[in-house]
């Protein structure tokens, strides 16, 4: 018996493989890496463009998303806008790879923990879920603690138009790389993956 | 369904070399976490 909820899950927790891109050489075939990760995306956008119109048929996908952007649109334009910043020098890679692993993982961990639990188990699962990843890469408390939290937050908020998969990854990046550079939080280690 | 059996069988296949990568260049806690995070969805479908 094929179970679309498991499956779902296990698409959204693969898509923490992304993080695959920072061991890419810098160039890859005379190109910036960067435009590698561009033309996965524009990839993503025409499957989702023919998708939406009824060209192909993708399966897993939710009823309401039938006619709105589907979710992995909008976490892999998460995660290619934080590889984009991550490149500029913007957001620390450390901060980047812990919040597209975060992401992955805790989204579904609310999602079961509501299903299964109810209450604010969710919310509670997924704050330890993205605390302890976010501790285990970066190894800050406080980063750790703010990053979990503004996943939780975020993730919350059920808007047509702005989904919690692109929202779980924007803004936990941008505010911790604003401490960061503000230098309100603790020192971190910058670069923690050297690519090939 | 046979398509989702391969997409599915593909998608093991990337989180498995992906993870092998990470192991071979040291980033173990990388690594763990992409096997850890995977196992449980993974598994699910698996004894489905």
């Amino acid at each position: 018996m094929f179970n679309e909820q498991i499956y779902r899950r296990f698409n959204h927790t693969v898509a923490a493989c992304f993080v695959i891109f920072f061991l890419f050489p810098q160039k890859i075939l005379g190109l910036e890496r960067i435009y590698l990760a561009i033309i996965l995306w524009l990839i993503i956008l025409v499957i989702e463009y023919l998708r939406l119109n009824n060209k192909v048929k993708l399966l897993g996908m939710r009823d309401y998303e039938k006619n709105r952007v589907a979710g992995f649109v909008w976490f892999a334009s998460g995660t290619f806008i934080i590889f984009g910043f991550t490149e500029m020098g913007v957001f620390p890679q450390s901060i980047a790879i812990a919040t597209i692993i975060m992401a992955a993982y805790t989204d579904p961990v609310i999602g079961e923990a509501n299903r299964n639990f109810g209450g604010n188990w969710g919310l509670g699962l997924g704050f330890l879920c993205g605390f302890l990843i976010y501790l285990s890469i970066i190894g800050s408390i406080f980063y750790s603690i703010v990053g979990a939290l503004i996943a939780v937050i975020v993730e919350h908020p059920k808007l047509k138009w702005f989904d919690d998969d692109l929202a779980m990854q924007i803004f936990p990046a941008t505010i911790l790389s604003i401490l960061w550079l503000a230098g309100l939080g603790p020192e971190i280690t910058e670069t923690i993956v050297e690519g090939l | 369904m046979n398509v989702t059996i391969i997409y599915t069988a593909v998608l093991y296949l990337v989180v498995v070399i992906v993870s092998a990568i990470f192991v071979m260049k040291d980033y173990y806690t990388i690594a763990g976490l992409l096997i850890i995070g995977n196992l449980w969805p993974g598994l699910g479908i698996l004894l489905c």
